[in-house]
């Protein structure tokens, strides 16, 4: 691999959106790096259109989480397992 | 801790989402994920922000649950391939999936591809666009060896997404 393909490699992959007159220059006559290039600008748009995909709104109650907590908390209390058997009795 | 749950349910839940996709999934791993936090309260150190601590025990939980959710796949298809010998298992073909969803779903479906260390690296990075000191945070490592993981993970994740670009005539 040429230094000029590994550095535009570099360049892709740490997420450039724009190349350098140098790299430019060299993707005009490489074939590999039009292809490397091609699927960067592709990455980007497919990012773009997952980032402005609206994300839902958390329903989850504040009262579940609460009353789980208090559930989780009576279960870990010494001898818990014992209190059923009591008050039956 | 109410108005900690209620600041920080949102974000948490914008992470848990992008990594399952499933509303009700993304609900129940962020009641687990405060579950955990408020009765591990005591063990925050304030060396790191709530929120940073927050996304790691998030991260931590999804990829329990997406360790989960692979194991029952692959014992409902052995044992599809034991007792159902004449059916194929129908696990969706990811280009077509691709195909009927479009652009954002090819992305999805490549992510999911991904395994979860390069998954948390492409969510955090690239679509919620935290900056390499939080997530180095997050995740425990140096900045440095962030920047290098998210290197890779892009790389890993092109690879991936290529093949499903194509197939919806997004590359040529």
């Amino acid at each position: 691999m040429k230094r000029l393909c590994r550095e535009l490699e570099r360049h892709l992959e740490s997420g450039a959106e724009h190349l350098p007159d140098a790299l430019r220059a060299h993707l005009a006559g490489c074939a590999k790096c039009q292809r490397a290039w091609r699927l960067h600008q592709a990455y980007q748009r497919a990012l773009r259109a997952a980032q402005s995909e609206p994300t839902p709104a958390c329903e989850l109650p504040w009262s579940r989480v609460q009353a789980q907590l208090a559930a989780r908390a009576v279960s870990r209390r010494p001898f818990a397992w014992l209190r059923p058997a009591l008050a039956w009795a | 801790m109410e108005e900690l749950y209620l600041r920080y349910r949102q974000p948490v839940f914008r992470i848990v989402y992008r990594s399952t996709r499933n509303i009700d999934e993304a609900e129940d791993i962020v009641q687990d994920v405060f579950l955990k936090a408020f009765e591990r309260l005591h063990t925050f150190r304030e060396q790191s922000r709530f929120s940073t601590w927050l996304m790691r025990i998030a991260l931590n939980l999804c990829t329990d649950r997406a360790r989960m959710r692979q194991r029952r796949q692959e014992l409902l298809e052995r044992e599809a391939d034991h007792k159902l010998a004449w059916c194929h298992p129908d696990a969706p073909d990811p280009i077509e999936t691709a195909q009927q969803n479009a652009f954002h779903e090819a992305f999805y479906t490549a992510l999911n591809q991904l395994p979860d260390h390069h998954r948390q690296l492409i969510i955090l990075r690239d679509l919620e666009e935290m900056d390499y000191e939080t997530i180095a945070q997050i995740l425990g490592a140096s900045v440095g060896a962030v920047k290098l993981r998210v290197m890779r993970a892009r790389r890993a994740f092109k690879a991936k997404l290529e093949p499903l670009l194509r197939a919806i005539g997004e590359l040529e």
